[in-house]
């Protein structure tokens, strides 16, 4: 039996919407704030959002959207191009082979996980980025930046969670 | 959850193994090459960087809006904590004041040269655009703006991007509607520069850090705290004399100079276009020639 149009309008809501949101956060960590010191130590956003999918539903968030966003958050950020497209990539490759550690689990123990692929990814990317300049990069602001990624985890959750519950109820 | 893979490629297990894996191997190796790329063929992934910065810079600039507003009231609660009020009147009027000092010094150098070659045509002053900051991007690693001004709008490659208080950094791509200015803090930017009282050139080199580095300084020069760092108008990017910031600490480990812009609260900047293509090579030479010939 072959799927109905709306059956495969819904499943390319599936997958777009992931990567829309993921697009979305990308525009929202660059945007212009005005707040002192902010844009120095502003998280990669769509880090988390490609954590949750490859943790939940690793088929809504598939490999060449993780590489197209990374690519985005290069282009919008002025880093290297590919270096955020690697990053992105690796966090889906490392939890997709941790996922069943996550699925089931307590938000807190999560959350930690998230922490340590966010502290991971800060350490790649500094690394990519230190080859890239031919030189050591500063590590401070790159610290500053983990810590603000994990204090805003659990707001991304409830964010990740509602779009997931509009896709749930549509199919 | 698994009806949704409904219009997935169906393929048995082994082979989609295989096949995802080979394509994320692709994905991996195109990543590396991108890094490659970006170092040897920079006018193509410019172009892309321009492209997607006049794609976006509508949206951001509508996000920037409230942004902005959030940010102005952070900024207001602020001032009623602290005596803020009557300290920002004092720091805008200093910073008035310090534009007259630079104006005043600028006219002084002047005046020596006109007098030292009389009758001598003075430089037609600048054409310049203010640009809204739409964007400061770059996360922990790189610092820039992107701004809602483009090719369009006269932005060109090389410009120099200043507030009143003082130079912010330059003009390193333009598309149509969006520009991007690598700040003066990035890592990838290098300054010459002269200190105002003994005239020695240096470089001012940034790290990502707030307060840049003082580079390749001659031996023996005496650095004092809270001396005027200016564009030295060296290698051709910026005219003389632009000022750029104040030394802020001479250590072992260096000297630090504190830029007089306050960076990371930049609302508007001015390009401006002194026709100092540089060493940036020809898309700044070009619009200098169109302008030349407009009048």
């Amino acid at each position: 039996m072959s799927p109905t149009l709306w059956q495969r309008l819904d499943g390319l809501a599936g997958v777009l919407a992931p990567a829309a949101v993921a697009v979305g956060l990308a525009l929202i960590g660059v945007a212009h704030t005005g707040i002192p010191g902010l844009a120095g130590i502003a998280p990669v956003l769509p880090i988390a959002a490609v954590f949750f999918w490859s943790t939940y539903r690793p088929r809504l968030f598939p490999a060449p959207v993780a590489f197209a966003v990374g690519l985005l958050v290069d282009l919008l950020g002025g880093t290297p191009l590919g270096v955020y497209a690697l990053v992105l990539l690796v966090v889906r490759l490392v939890v997709l082979s941790q996922r069943r550690y996550f699925l089931g689990k307590p938000f807190l123990f999560v959350w930690s996980g998230f922490a340590l692929v966010a502290a991971g990814t800060g350490l790649l990317a500094w690394a990519l980025m230190c080859i890239n300049a031919g030189q050591a990069v500063l590590t401070a602001p790159a610290l500053f930046q983990f810590l603000l990624a994990v204090a805003v985890y659990p707001f991304m959750t409830r964010l990740f969670l509602w779009v997931d519950g509009g896709l749930m109820q549509g199919s | 959850m698994k009806a949704r893979s409904g219009s997935d490629l169906r393929l048995s297990g082994p082979l989609r193994v295989a096949v995802q894996r080979l394509s994320l191997a692709f994905l991996v190796a195109l990543a590396f090459g991108l890094m490659l790329l970006g170092k040897a063929e920079t006018v193509l992934v410019e172009r892309l960087r321009a492209g997607v910065g006049d794609t976006v810079a509508p949206v951001l600039e509508a996000l920037s809006r409230p942004a902005a507003a959030v940010g102005e009231a952070v900024e207001r609660v602020n001032g009623w904590l602290a005596l803020a009020a009557e300290n920002d009147r004092l720091r805008e009027e200093n910073a008035r004041l310090l534009n007259w000092q630079t104006v005043a010094r600028r006219i002084e150098a002047e005046n020596r040269v006109l007098r030292e070659q009389l009758a001598i045509v003075p430089d037609p002053g600048p054409a310049f655009v203010t640009a809204r900051v739409v964007a400061d991007s770059g996360g922990a690693f790189a610092r820039s703006l992107l701004v809602a001004a483009g090719s369009t709008d006269g932005a060109i490659k090389g410009n120099a991007a200043l507030t009143r208080a003082g130079l912010v950094g330059r003009v390193v791509e333009v598309g149509a509607r969006s520009a991007r200015v690598l700040l003066l803090t990035d890592l990838n930017s290098r300054i010459p520069v002269v200190l105002e009282r003994t005239r020695a050139r240096a470089i001012l080199a940034g790290d990502n850090s707030r307060r840049p580095r003082l580079e390749f300084l001659p031996e023996g020069v005496e650095v004092l705290v809270g001396e005027r760092v200016v564009t030295s108008g060296h290698a051709g990017v910026f005219p003389p004399g632009l000022p750029v910031g104040r030394v802020a600490s001479v250590t072992d480990g260096g000297i630090r100079v504190e830029p007089f812009v306050a960076i990371d609260k930049l609302e508007f900047v001015q390009l401006l276009d002194y026709g100092l293509g540089g060493i940036l090579g020809a898309p700044g030479a070009r619009g200098r020639a169109e302008r030349a010939e407009e009048p």
